[in-house]
């Protein structure tokens, strides 16, 4: 090989290898740069999932809380229609707010509201309904306190007319009402639920906020609370001309005077109602007792009203009928018939009898004496039963008993000494005076007896004793 | 031509290592081998290098896949459950407590002033709650005045503003200006003068309702 060809052959190999060699570089130089773009790139996602994840225990928090609080939501906004439940509700409303249905149709759903938002479906009917405007009122609040979410999108109430009123006394308005309710589109994905780990004990420590949002879901509502003495603004308040009485009542004074009535009556029904719920007899005395006086006086004031003929307002006398005369006569009718089958029962007159000494032993002689004053006036109707009577007699004896000795614990004096000596009568110091037996210390108050710590007295007919 | 070296051994030129060529070839050998030594630096210095702690970041990142996924499923569940609860605030934004309303209208009506009655009654009333975007409804009334003095129906135009009678304001713009037409005469009845008048109060939009009723409730608390 002469040196040319050396030259030329190690130049060669040498490019060669230098070129194999650069291209292994720059291969390794890729590699390495793609490792350390994906190291890099790892790195952030590491990063971010760590962020992610260092959130996780909100999250929780959130999902846990919504989980709770679902039930609720699904209850004010359900996934199903349910109408049928929600007429048999309205019909129940109806009824307890005093107004009539003349008729119910579902209407269409053709409000904007509903073709521009998908997540709920909206349903809505119409109702035509009587009644006057305080029913209508009661009846629209129960609608709004729903569990369910409800809305009226449209009311319309038009007065009952003049002579209608008058003839029957009551308003009956013509009431037309679009009620409108949702139900919720779930959107397809399902509500899955994730497994948590210590979901109860999780729960536990997040019930203050679970509280709080479920509160926060609670619907706003109104405490609609009744009439309060206004007139129904869809009536007609005047009044016929009466020239030959300028102290008429107005419309407002009649109002608000047979309200005022009906406001006691109510009370007079429930203590009957609580009369007879009363778990014991002596609690049963005592409501019977306040519910006769009660009565009374209704009775009287109806009386004075009607005889002064200041209702002259029709809504307003018919009112005084249906809601004062009426149910005034129906409690005293039961009133009377229950004292006139009953009166006091052997057992409840034993039982008055033992807690009246029970109450004498304890020293507390006027609840004995009220405990007497409950069956006080019905001892009377028992003259013909003689078993009966000789519990009353017994009452009369413990009423006796009871009235002297709280008469006698209230006549306070002070005993400043006795002497008793054999042979002698005993003497005491009372009052600073010397008494002996027989001595008067205050009216009906006679020395009976001495001994070293007590003395004993007559006092009305009985012997009665004082210690010091 | 052939030349031929008849020289005696001895006196013969020695024969000399060909350093251009030993250079050359150390060259050769010392630039590849450094380039060999970098390319192993390289391979099994940087890049095993990164490759150790590409693997480790891998295995960290797997690590945490399933606390990502099981944050990714709370949080479908959240946007899953919320949308009811969106909904529902959508829904009961526009909702109008009519019996609250009509109360406190009847308030109002009874409330008087100064001692004389308004003495105001409507022969029907209607309401509307709409979701077009300029007309959100309103409440309307064909009402009747016996007040002696027809001021009164200024009071009472009055009072539907004061917000110490009540918050009608906070649901409605106020009443259109009044008007009234004074009916024929009956004097079988007292009184025998009244005034007809027509109410008509349209509702404010639902972002002011609902502005307006919390700020209501601040100034409650």
């Amino acid at each position: 090989m002469n040196d040319k060809q050396f030259w030329s052959t190690l130049g060669g190999i040498t490019a060669a290898l230098a070129l194999l060699f650069g291209y292994l570089i720059y291969s390794e130089h890729e590699g390495v740069n793609a490792a350390q773009a994906e190291v890099v790139s790892l790195r952030d996602r590491i990063a971010s999932s760590r962020k992610t994840v260092q959130s996780t225990p909100q999250v929780e928090q959130e999902v846990i809380i919504l989980r709770e609080i679902s039930d609720r939501i699904r209850e004010i906004l359900p996934d199903t229609k349910d109408l049928n439940n929600v007429i048999r509700d309205f019909e129940e409303y109806m009824q307890e707010a005093g107004v009539t249905s003349q008729g119910f149709r579902p209407t269409s759903n053709s409000n904007s509201r509903q073709r521009t938002r998908s997540a709920f479906e909206r349903v809505s009917y119409q109702w035509r309904l009587a009644g006057d405007t305080f029913q209508v009122l009661d009846f629209l609040n129960r609608i709004e306190t729903h569990s369910r979410f409800m809305a009226v999108s449209k009311l319309s109430i038009k007065s009952a007319n003049r002579r209608a009123i008058l003839d029957e006394g009551v308003a009956s308005h013509t009431i037309i009402l679009d009620v409108e309710t949702y139900k919720y589109v779930p959107p397809s994905a399902k509500e899955g639920e994730v497994e948590i780990r210590s979901y109860e004990r999780k729960r536990d420590l997040l019930s203050g906020k679970i509280g709080v949002r479920r509160q926060a879901l609670t619907l706003q509502t109104y405490r609609y609370q009744g009439a309060r003495g206004r007139r129904d603004p869809l009536v007609d308040p005047r009044v016929p001309a009466r020239v030959d009485d300028p102290n008429a009542w107005t419309v407002q004074r009649q109002q608000e005077e047979v309200d005022e009535l009906v406001a006691r009556v109510e009370e007079a029904q429930g203590y009957w109602v609580a009369s007879n719920a009363a778990k014991s007899v002596l609690e049963r005395m005592v409501q019977r007792s306040e519910l006769e006086k009660l009565i009374l006086r209704i009775g009287e004031d109806v009386r004075r009203i009607e005889d002064e003929g200041h209702i002259t307002y029709r809504p307003a006398q018919k009112r005084l009928e249906t809601l004062v005369t009426e149910p005034l006569e129906v409690l005293r009718l039961a009133l009377d018939r229950s004292k006139a089958i009953e009166g006091p029962s052997a057992t409840a007159l034993q039982t008055v009898g033992d807690t009246m000494v029970g109450y004498i032993e304890a020293l507390e002689y006027e609840y004995a004496l009220d405990a007497f004053d409950a069956v006080v006036d019905s001892l009377e109707l028992l003259a013909d039963d003689p078993e009966r009577m000789e519990l009353a007699d017994w009452l009369l004896m413990l009423y006796e008993e009871a009235t002297i000795l709280r008469d006698f614990s209230a006549i306070e004096f002070d005993v400043g000494g006795v002497a008793i000596i054999e042979g002698l009568e005993p003497v005491i110091i009372i009052d600073g005076k010397r008494r002996t037996i027989g001595d008067l210390v205050a009216d009906d108050l006679v020395v009976h007896g001495v001994r070293p710590n007590e003395v004993d007295f007559i006092f009305r007919g009985a012997i009665v004793t004082r210690e010091f | 031509m052939i030349s031929v070296n008849l020289l005696p051994e001895e006196y013969r030129r020695r024969a000399k290592s060909p350093i251009g060529i030993i250079a050359a070839i150390s060259a050769a050998v010392l630039i590849n081998a450094s380039l060999f030594a970098y390319w192993g630096y390289l391979h099994f210095g940087v890049k095993a290098n990164v490759a150790t702690t590409r693997d480790v970041l891998q295995a960290d990142l797997a690590g945490l896949k399933w606390q990502v996924d099981y944050h990714n499923s709370l949080k479908a569940e959240i946007a899953t459950r919320s949308q009811r609860e969106q909904t529902l605030a959508e829904i009961t934004k526009d909702r109008v407590l009519w019996t609250k309303t009509l109360d406190e209208l009847i308030d109002v009506v009874h409330a008087g002033r100064e001692g004389v009655d308004h003495f105001i009654w409507f022969n029907d009333l209607a309401a509307e709650v709409k979701t077009d975007r300029n007309n959100h409804g309103q409440l309307t009334g064909d009402g009747v005045s016996g007040a002696e003095a027809y001021a009164q129906l200024a009071n009472f135009a009055e009072d539907l503003e004061d917000a110490s009678l009540s918050s009608l304001m906070g649901i409605f713009e106020a009443p259109e200006p009044l008007q009234a037409t004074q009916e024929k005469p009956d004097e079988t009845l007292i009184p025998s003068v009244t005034w007809s008048f027509p109410l008509r109060m349209n509702l404010l939009s639902p972002q002011d309702r609902v502005k307006n009723r919390e700020a209501a409730e601040g100034d409650d608390q």
